[in-house]
C-alpha cells in the first residue's frame, strides 16, 4: 500500500517526466487504434465492394455453371420457381436477387470490345449493388425499359454518353445469335478498374428476353441479416445435388482480400513495432534517468523487492494514464472520422474530378480493437520497463549516487 | 571546435543514454525503410509481371505492327529476324534478346473451345529474357515440337493436366485453317493474369509453320542489364534497326498500369504516415529526456562561463551526433533488412493454401529500395534529433544557473 | 497389219489414258452438277449436340456461289433472324436490332446458330476447280456406290481448309463425302451428303451431313426441299435494304 502512494506521489512529483513518458504511450495507442480502423476500414471497402457487386453473402448457381464458370455457360441456368424460393430459409434472409451474366462483344463498326453485362432486377439491387449511389451521369435502370448503365470508362472506349443507344449482339442460352438495342441511361463509377472498364448492367426481364432464359436465372445472390452466419446459413439451404451454394467467406475474388488483409498486417506489425519501442525507450530513459534516485532509495534502506515493486506500479501508472489517454483520443478520431471518412483523392494521383461517390475511406473502429489497444499499452509499458527496472536493483547505491 | 571536441567527448562518455537514444532512432528509421522498400515492391509487381514475362524492357516490332492493344496481325510481321538480331546483339548494355511470334487461336480439349493467346518461344533464348520458364509447377517446360505450356488458370479452366491432348486452332498469314495436336507438357504458375489465365505457350519454330509465316516472328524482345537507364539503350537500337522497324520501352507500352488504384496509393500513404509520425515521437520523447536531465549541467555550464550561444551549439552538436549514429545504424538496419526483402522477399503464398483451388496464386512481393528516400530517412533522423535538442536548450540557456542547477 | 497382244495391250492402255479422266475433269463435272445458277429452297436443320437435338428452318436464295440469302422461319425465337452473303461478306439481320451487323474477323470462325457449319463455310466464295489442285487418287465405295476418290490441295493461299478429300459419285458426279483438312493435316470437317435430287442437269444434294471433327459428339444435318433451280430471283432480294426490310 505505502508503495502504491509512494508510486502515485513520485508520478506527480516530476511532472514533466511523467507528461513526456504519458504522452509517447499515449500517441502509440493512438497510432495503433487509427492504424488498425484505417486498414478494418480499407477492407471493409474491398470485401464490401465483392459482397455488393459480385457475390453477396451467398451465390446460388448450378454445379455445372460454377465448373465451367470461364465459358459463362447460359445455358446452365437455374428456374425461379416458387418450389425454388420456398426452399430458402425466410428468416435469416434480408434479400434475394436473380442474376444472369453474359460475354459480349460492342463496338460500333466493328464489334471488337469484349464487355461483360449484368441482368438484374433495380429495385432490389439498389441496396446490393448500390449501383444508383454511384452514378456519374444520367440515371439509374428502370424495370422494363430497355436501358443500361455503363462503367465510365467503357462508355469512353465505345465513344458513347447518356442518351446514345448501344447494340448488344451475343448468343442466347440456345446457342442463336441475339441482340438488342439499348438505351444508355446513365454511367456509373466505383473505382474499381476492371469492373468500370468492361462491365455494364440491364434490367432482369430484358436480359432473359435477350437470351431467352424467361423466368430464368444463371446466378442468385443472397443478402443475409447476420454475415457472421453465412456459412451456416449456406449449409442449411436444401437444393439438391445439382446446386451450388457458395457463403461469401469461400468465394474465389475475396480470397484476394483475404491477400491484401495478410499484407496490411504486416503494415500494422511494423506500426507496433515502432509504437512499442517509442514506449520502450522511454521507460528506459526514464529508469536510467533515476538512477541516482534508486541509488538513494537503496541507501536509505529500501529493498530490493520494494523498488522493483515501486517502480513497476509507477510504469504501471504511466501505462494507464498514457494508454486511456490514448485510448480516448484514438477512439474519437476514428470513430469521427468512421463517420466522415477520409478522403484519399487528395493523396491519390489517380484522382479524378467527377467522383460523385469517391474513394472515402470509413475507418472501421470496434470495441475490441479499442479494448485491446488499451491493454496492449499499458502491458507494454510494465513489460518493457521490467528490463531496465530488473537492471536498476543492480545499481550500486554508492556509485549510483555519484552519477550526474 | 573545442566545442565539438566536448560535445564527441559527451556523446561518449553517457554511453547508456546515447544508445538508448540511438536505438529509438534507429528503430524508428529503419521501420520507415521497410516500409518504404516493401511498398514499392508491392507498386512494382505489376511492372515486374510485365518485364519478367509479357515484354522484357524493351521490345521491337515491324513498323505499324504495335497499333492497338489485343490485336495481333500477321500481315505486319518482322519476316526477316536475322537481318536485325544480329546488329541488336552487338550493342552494349544487353543482356539477352529472344524472338517471339504471338498469334490468336482457340484451344479445343474435345469438348470446350477457348480462345487464347499463343506465344511461339525460341526455348534457350527465352530464358535469357524472361521469366517464364522457371515458373513451371508442373511437368516440364518446352522441350520438342508437339510440346505446350499453359497456365494455371487454364488448366483448371478446361480440366488439362501435364499429358493431356488438345488441339490448337487458329487461321494462318493467309486465312487458312491450321489445327495441330499439341500435349502438355508443362503448367507454369507466374502470377501475371495473362500467363496464368489465357497463354498458349509453343516453340517458335511450331507457330511459324502453323502460321506459315516462315521464319517471320512478330516481336524482338530484349532485357538490358540496367532497368532504369532504358532511354540511352532504346535510341542506339532505334538507329541500328532503320526505319521500318520500331522500338518501345515496356513503360511506353503499358501506360495504362501506372493507373495504379487510387485506394493502394492511399492506403500505403496513410500507414506510412503513422508511421513516420511514431517514429518521431520516438525520437522526440528520448531525445527529450535526454536533454532534459542534462539542463542542471546546462546550469553549471552557465556558472563556468560558458555563453548560451556556446551551449546551444554544443547541444546541437551532440544532437547531430547521436542523430548521425542513430540515422547511421537504422539506415543499415534497414538496407539490411531491405536487402532481404529485394532478394528473397515475402512469400504470400500460403494465403492462398487453404483455398479450394488446385493451384495457388504465386504471390511473392519482392522488396525495392528507393536511394532516394534513403538518404532523406537518413537526413529526417539527424534533423529531428537536432531539433528536438534545440528547444529544451534554449529554454534552459535563458535560467539563470541557480534555476537551471535546481532543475530535476 | 498382224495385231499382236502386245499391240493389244498398248493400244488399249492407250485408250484407257485417251478415255480416263483425270482428277481435274471429275471435279469439274461436280461443279457443273452442283454449281447453279440460281436457286431457291426451304431447309431444316438439325443440330446434335450431345444428345439434345434442336431443330431450327429456313428458306433461302442463292445466286451461284457468290450471292446467299437466308431468312430463318422456326422455332419462335430464331423467326426474323436473316443472314446475306454477298461475295466474301457475310451480313446478319436480328429482328430485335433492326440494323444488320456485319460478320467479320475472327466471328467468321463462329458456328452459325450452334451449328457445326461455320460462318466461312457458308462464305467460302468459289468453285472448288478455282482453289484446289486435284490428284484422282483412287476408287471407294460408299454404301452402294461407287466413288472416285479425289485428293485437292490449295493452290491459292486465301482458302479455308488447304486439304480436302472428296468421295465423287461414278455415275451421279456428285460430291458424297468430303473431308476437309487444317494445313497440318488435321481434319477439322467432314461433310457426307445423302440424298440429292436431280433436276435438270443438275444434281443437288439435299441431305448434308456436318460434323465438326474439334468437337465431340456433334453434328448438323442440313435437309433441303423445295427445291427450284435457274429462276429468276429479284435484284432486290440480295440488298442490304432488303435484308433491313420491316
Amino acid at each position: 500500500m505505502q508503495l502504491f502512494k509512494l508510486a502515485y506521489r513520485n508520478f506527480f512529483r516530476n511532472t514533466r517526466r511523467s507528461i513526456i513518458s504519458g504522452i509517447s504511450v499515449a500517441l502509440a495507442i493512438t497510432a495503433i487504434i487509427f492504424a488498425r480502423s484505417y486498414i478494418g476500414g480499407i477492407l471493409q471497402n474491398m470485401s464490401g465492394n465483392v459482397i455488393r457487386l459480385i457475390s453477396g453473402h451467398i451465390t446460388i448457381t448450378t454445379k455445372e455453371y460454377e465448373r465451367r464458370e470461364r465459358l459463362i455457360p447460359l445455358s446452365e441456368s437455374i428456374e425461379l420457381s416458387n418450389d425454388f424460393y420456398q426452399s430458402l430459409p425466410e428468416e435469416d434472409i434480408e434479400l434475394i436477387s436473380p442474376r444472369i451474366k453474359f460475354g459480349v462483344l460492342l463496338g460500333e463498326d466493328e464489334l471488337s470490345i469484349p464487355a461483360l453485362g449484368y441482368a438484374l432486377n433495380p429495385e432490389k439491387e439498389r441496396d446490393i449493388a448500390g449501383l444508383q449511389k454511384r452514378l456519374v451521369e444520367g440515371t439509374y435502370l428502370k424495370s422494363g425499359e430497355r436501358s443500361a448503365i455503363l462503367g465510365k470508362d467503357l462508355a469512353e472506349r465505345l465513344n458513347m454518353t447518356v442518351g446514345d443507344t448501344m447494340t448488344v449482339i451475343t448468343r442466347t442460352a440456345y446457342d442463336s445469335p441475339t441482340g438488342m438495342n439499348l438505351v444508355i441511361n446513365g454511367t456509373f463509377r466505383t473505382g474499381i478498374g476492371g469492373i468500370d472498364r468492361s462491365i455494364f448492367y440491364i434490367p432482369l426481364e430484358v436480359g432473359q428476353t435477350l437470351l431467352d432464359l424467361e423466368g430464368r436465372a444463371t446466378e442468385v445472390i443472397i443478402l443475409v441479416k447476420d454475415p457472421g452466419n453465412a456459412i451456416q446459413i449456406a449449409q442449411s439451404i436444401r437444393l439438391g445435388n445439382d446446386y451450388s451454394i457458395v457463403p461469401f467467406q469461400y468465394n474465389n475474388v475475396l480470397r484476394y482480400v483475404n491477400l491484401a488483409e495478410t499484407i496490411y498486417s504486416i503494415f500494422y506489425l511494423v506500426v507496433l513495432l515502432v509504437a512499442c519501442s517509442a514506449i520502450a525507450n522511454t521507460m528506459l530513459m526514464i529508469v536510467f534517468e533515476r538512477t541516482k534516485e534508486i541509488g538513494m532509495m537503496k541507501a536509505l534502506g529500501l529493498n530490493n523487492l520494494s523498488i522493483v515493486g515501486l517502480l513497476t506500479i509507477e510504469a504501471g501508472i504511466i501505462g494507464l494514464v498514457g494508454s486511456f489517454l490514448g485510448t480516448v483520443v484514438g477512439t474519437i478520431l476514428s470513430y469521427w472520422l468512421k463517420y466522415e471518412g477520409i478522403d484519399i483523392s487528395m493523396v491519390s494521383s489517380t484522382a479524378s474530378a467527377d467522383l460523385p461517390f469517391g474513394p472515402i475511406i470509413y475507418l472501421a473502429p470496434t470495441p475490441f480493437i479499442v479494448i485491446s489497444a488499451f491493454l496492449l499499452g499499458l502491458l507494454i509499458t510494465i513489460i518493457v520497463a521490467l528490463l531496465p527496472i530488473s537492471r536498476a536493483i543492480r545499481i550500486n547505491p554508492a556509485k549510483a549516487l555519484k552519477t550526474v | 571546435m573545442k566545442l565539438l571536441n566536448i560535445a564527441w567527448r559527451n556523446v561518449f562518455r553517457h554511453t547508456r543514454r546515447t544508445l538508448i537514444t540511438a536505438a529509438a532512432i534507429s528503430v524508428g528509421l529503419s521501420s520507415m525503410i521497410f516500409m518504404n522498400t516493401m511498398m514499392n515492391g508491392a507498386d512494382k509487381m505489376a511492372s515486374r509481371n510485365i518485364i519478367d514475362f509479357e515484354t522484357g524492357h524493351l521490345e521491337v516490332f515491324a513498323k505499324d505492327y504495335y497499333r492497338e492493344e489485343g490485336v495481333f496481325p500477321l500481315d505486319t510481321i518482322i519476316d526477316n529476324p536475322i537481318s536485325i538480331t544480329g546488329n541488336i546483339e552487338g550493342i552494349p548494355g544487353i543482356k539477352g534478346i529472344t524472338p517471339r511470334a504471338k498469334f490468336q487461336a482457340s484451344i479445343s480439349n474435345g469438348v470446350d473451345e477457348l480462345p487464347v493467346l499463343g506465344m511461339g518461344v525460341d526455348i534457350e533464348k527465352d530464358t535469357e529474357v524472361f521469366e517464364v520458364a522457371n515458373s513451371v509447377v508442373e511437368g516440364t517446360y518446352l522441350q520438342q515440337e508437339g510440346d505446350l505450356v499453359i497456365g494455371t488458370n487454364l488448366a483448371e479452366d478446361m480440366d488439362l493436366g501435364v499429358g493431356s491432348f488438345i488441339t490448337i486452332i487458329t487461321k494462318d498469314r493467309n486465312g487458312t485453317y491450321n489445327a495441330y495436336d499439341l500435349t502438355v507438357s508443362g503448367i507454369i504458375n507466374t502470377g501475371h493474369p495473362l500467363f496464368d489465365r489465357n497463354m498458349a505457350i509453343i516453340p517458335i519454330g511450331q507457330a511459324q509453320t502453323l502460321l506459315a509465316i516462315g521464319e517471320g516472328i512478330t516481336e524482338v524482345c530484349i532485357r538490358a542489364n540496367d532497368e532504369d537507364n532504358l532511354a540511352p539503350l532504346k535510341e542506339k537500337i532505334s538507329e541500328v534497326i532503320g526505319n521500318e522497324y520500331e522500338v518501345f520501352t515496356w513503360k511506353e507500352m503499358n501506360a495504362a498500369i501506372f493507373e495504379i488504384s487510387g485506394f493502394k496509393r492511399a492506403g500505403q500513404f496513410m500507414i506510412g504516415l503513422v508511421v513516420v509520425i511514431i517514429a518521431a515521437v520516438g525520437i522526440i520523447n528520448t531525445m527529450l529526456m535526454a536533454v532534459m536531465e542534462r539542463i542542471p549541467e546546462i546550469g553549471t555550464l552557465k556558472a563556468m562561463g560558458f555563453k548560451n550561444s556556446g551551449i546551444v551549439r554544443m547541444f546541437i552538436y551532440e544532437g547531430g551526433i547521436i542523430g548521425a549514429f542513430g540515422s547511421a545504424l537504422g539506415c543499415l538496419v534497414g538496407l539490411l533488412i531491405s536487402a532481404y526483402l529485394v532478394h528473397v522477399g515475402l512469400d504470400f503464398s500460403s494465403v492462398f493454401e487453404n483455398m479450394d483451388i488446385v493451384y495457388p496464386m504465386k504471390f511473392i512481393i519482392k522488396g525495392e529500395i528507393d536511394y532516394v528516400n534513403l538518404i532523406y530517412v537518413f537526413v529526417f533522423g539527424i534533423v529531428v534529433s537536432v531539433l528536438v535538442s534545440l528547444w529544451p536548450v534554449r529554454k534552459a540557456t535563458k535560467l539563470e544557473p541557480v534555476d537551471a542547477l535546481r532543475h530535476v | 497389219m498382224k495385231i499382236t497382244r502386245k499391240m493389244c495391250i498398248v493400244i488399249s492402255v492407250w485408250v484407257m489414258l485417251l478415255f480416263a479422266q483425270s482428277g481435274r475433269e471429275i471435279l469439274q463435272r461436280v461443279d457443273d452438277n452442283t454449281v447453279v445458277t440460281s436457286s431457291s429452297y426451304n431447309a431444316k436443320m438439325v443440330i446434335s449436340l450431345s444428345g439434345t437435338i434442336r431443330e431450327k428452318r429456313f428458306t433461302g436464295y442463292a445466286e451461284g456461289k457468290e450471292r446467299a440469302y437466308m431468312e430463318f422461319t422456326y422455332p419462335a425465337r430464331d423467326k426474323g433472324t436473316r443472314f446475306l452473303k454477298i461475295e466474301d461478306e457475310i451480313w446478319m439481320y436480328l429482328p430485335s436490332v433492326e440494323k444488320a451487323t456485319k460478320i467479320a474477323g475472327h466471328m467468321l470462325r463462329q458456328s452459325m446458330m450452334g451449328s457445326d457449319f461455320s460462318y466461312d463455310d457458308i462464305v467460302e466464295n468459289e468453285e472448288l476447280i478455282e482453289l484446289y489442285d486435284v490428284e484422282l487418287t483412287g476408287t471407294d465405295s460408299i454404301g452402294e456406290k461407287e466413288c472416285y476418290v479425289l485428293e485437292l490441295t490449295a493452290k491459292v493461299l486465301d482458302v479455308n481448309y488447304y486439304a480436302r478429300k472428296q468421295w465423287v459419285d461414278k455415275d451421279d458426279y456428285v460430291t458424297l463425302k468430303a473431308e476437309l483438312y487444317a494445313k497440318s493435316g488435321k481434319l477439322m470437317k467432314e461433310i457426307t451428303v445423302s440424298e440429292f435430287q436431280k433436276i435438270g442437269r443438275y444434281r443437288f444434294p439435299t441431305s448434308i451431313r456436318m460434323e465438326n471433327k474439334l468437337r465431340q459428339n456433334t453434328y448438323t444435318e442440313l435437309i433441303l426441299e423445295n427445291i427450284k433451280l435457274d429462276i429468276e430471283i429479284p435484284t432486290r432480294i440480295f440488298t442490304r435494304a432488303y435484308l433491313e426490310r420491316k
